[in-house]
């Protein structure tokens, strides 16, 4: 089991879940940093950080 | 008893209750997933007592390194270190930059050899071939005592984190999050809580991080910081930069708010404390014994090391945050009080998260406080069942049983050490920080046991006579000097004083420290004394264990100069002298 496809994979699964967050919470919830909806830029560096550990685990098995 | 009396005694009501959204719901449920999942999947492997209570040493260092960091990361370090940001400031960056990094180095280096050349299946039991069986049961007694009291403050603190946030009741909180520790532990063992840790690692790193940077912004960054906790300082009769200078304020006990001076924290702290904690405390060492070979145990506190010394940014600073808006004219950010008027100062993380971040963050944020508490448990209860197994049970009660008696008796240990965790989070209710009870826990236990690993690696001459004596008395030191010293503002009892109340410290902290001081010393001069008088072990009997009869590990031919552990360990301690000067 490599530990790094799952954290991989939970990465991936909370990003979608932010940029969910994102689009479909009540704007009186959404919160802005910057001028940026933290929910959609954090979910997008997720699904980054998620999809560079899947695909470490990948190319070393 | 009502279901809203317990959050109301742990001043929880004053924390204004958040609605937690589908999403929050969501990414908590996925993170749940995973962790049973993970246990789930381990369980196949857990085929004999070496695999459940040891990881079969299977694990790479990487994976070790990281485990070795999280397994102290449970949310009393999370919580508990934002507190201690809020209460004394920047100063508690010590237990990084003074404490916690240069220990890590000193037992990758130097300490690693030992452990693991030595194949002893646990810290006891490296006691138990160096010296003898009384060292050995009298240290796995007490460890075992002190893990199930850092396991209950981490039932604690789960248990005011859902009561505050959640509005659930306290009570049932700490039962049904006992029960999901229990169920992830009792699946995988050790491999399960180390692969946890890690996964807690980059779950703390992801939800913590955009807390540092929406607070920052809102105080107007790290400048407009330091300039609010300098007016904070000097509305509290300190100088300005109390909260904000790590050294420079450590001149004497009442010039700074964590009401120690430099020899304390530095001896207290810096030495005893720390490298009593990181170098013999089995939770983390258990995490480097694991480790597939001698260079990936003795290289996994040094990767441990290097995320050590920016965490500060990632748990103190939110507790800084919170001092300096929680004293803005206006703010609606406020401490909450507890019922004996003191502030509870374990809600600022809760509190921060609450106030910063919106539906989706605040799920992510909830997530990684909640795996910090799992893991930290899950690490307690891990080591606890290894000791009792391994220590107590083959030891002493039944001995020479077959490999699979004892892999029942861990999964049941596991549910004992739950157990009594539950029951130590109520002793945790006591304290207004939590970090204080816990430094008190280890002062007693951690502080002499140094002192013993200190001579018994390195000193040749020492005998198990002498180590049995300077434990013994090292630990009676500690309650001693605990019974006749307070805390300002203390009434006689836990916190101290139950002899007498010969002594008066600015704060717990630094009567924790004094009491780690007193205990190393006694145990250290004892040990000697008796080990003078004693007759000491034959080389023959001593090697592997004793520096002086073990042939240290040679670097592989090929290696990079940066690779082998003693450059490494050279390069972290200059990093960490450049931030304790940056900071000063």
């Amino acid at each position: 089991m490599d530990l790094r496809l799952i954290i991989g994979r939970l990465f991936l699964v909370i990003g979608v879940l932010l940029i969910m967050a994102a689009y479909l919470a009540p704007t009186t919830i959404r919160s802005e940093l910057f001028g940026t909806n933290i929910n959609l830029a954090w979910g997008i560096v997720l699904l980054l950080c998620g999809g560079v550990f899947s695909f470490s685990a990948r190319k070393s098995s | 008893m009502t279901g809203r009396q317990k959050p109301d005694s742990l001043g929880a009501e004053l924390v204004p209750q958040i609605q937690l959204h589908w999403i929050d719901y969501a990414i908590l449920l996925s993170y749940f997933a995973f962790v049973l999942g993970i246990g789930f999947q381990l369980r196949r492997n857990m085929r004999s007592a070496e695999d459940y209570l040891l990881s079969g040493r299977s694990i790479p260092a990487w994976i070790a390194g990281l485990a070795f960091l999280s397994a102290n990361l449970g949310a009393q370090e999370v919580m508990g270190m934002a507190a201690s940001g809020a209460k004394y400031g920047i100063a508690t960056s010590h237990f990084y930059w003074v404490g916690a990094v240069p220990a890590m180095v000193f037992v990758g280096v130097f300490m690693m050899p030992f452990y693991y050349g030595s194949r002893a299946r646990s810290v006891p039991e490296y006691l138990k071939l160096r010296f003898d069986e009384k060292t050995r049961g009298f240290n796995a007694l007490t460890f075992a005592l002190m893990t199930v009291m850092s396991s209950g403050i981490s039932l604690y603190a789960m248990g005011l984190l859902l009561a505050s946030l959640l509005g659930w009741n306290f009570d049932a909180s700490i039962a049904v999050a006992a029960v999901v520790v229990l169920v992830y532990i009792f699946l995988g063992g050790l491999t399960s809580a180390i692969y946890n840790e890690v996964l807690q690692f980059f779950l703390i790193c992801a939800g913590f991080f955009p807390l540092v940077v929406i607070g920052l912004n809102n105080v107007g960054g790290w400048s407009g910081l330091v300039s609010q906790l300098e007016k904070v300082a000097v509305q509290k009769g300190y100088v300005a930069g109390a909260y904000t200078q790590a050294w420079s304020q450590m001149s004497s006990p009442s010039a700074n708010p964590m009401g120690i001076e430099w020899f304390g924290m530095s001896m207290g702290l810096g030495f005893v404390l720390s490298f009593g904690y990181w170098c013999t405390d089995f939770l983390v060492v258990q995490r480097a014994m694991a480790a597939d070979s001698m260079m990936a145990a003795r290289k996994t506190p040094l990767i441990a090391a290097v995320p050590k010394m920016l965490f500060p940014f990632l748990v103190i600073v939110p507790g800084m945050i919170a001092l300096a808006i929680s004293s803005q004219a206006n703010g609606a950010f406020h401490l909450p009080v507890k019922p004996d008027g003191s502030l509870n100062y374990d809600m600022t993380i809760p509190l921060m998260l609450q106030t910063f971040f919106p539906s989706g963050m605040l799920g992510l944020g909830l997530t990684a406080l909640m795996a910090s508490f799992m893991s930290g448990m899950a690490g307690n209860v891990t080591a606890f069942n290894t000791v009792w197994t391994y220590d107590i049970y083959q030891a002493y009660i039944r001995p020479n049983q077959t490999d699979g008696h004892y892999l029942k008796v861990g999964r049941l240990a596991t549910i004992f050490g739950i157990g009594a965790s539950w029951a130590a989070a109520y002793v945790a209710m006591k304290f207004n920080n939590i970090m204080d009870l816990l430094q008190l826990v280890f002062a007693f236990v951690n502080a002499p046991l140094f002192a013993t690993f200190l001579l018994g690696m390195f000193w040749a001459r020492a005998t198990a006579n002498g180590a049995f004596s300077g434990l013994l008395s090292g630990t009676i030191a500690a309650a001693v000097h605990h019974g006749l010293s307070l805390p300002m503002g203390s009434q006689a009892g836990l916190k101290g004083g139950w002899i007498a109340a010969q002594t008066i410290y600015p704060s717990e902290m630094a009567q924790n420290f004094w009491t780690a001081i007193w205990a190393w010393s006694t145990c250290f001069t004892v040990t000697i004394a008796i080990s003078l008088v004693t007759q000491a072990k034959s080389p023959g009997e001593l090697k592997n264990l004793v520096y002086a009869y073990t042939e240290m590990p040679k670097d592989p031919e090929g290696m990079r100069w940066y690779q082998k552990p003693a450059a490494l360990g050279a390069l972290i301690l200059l990093a960490v002298g450049l931030l304790n000067i940056l900071f000063w």
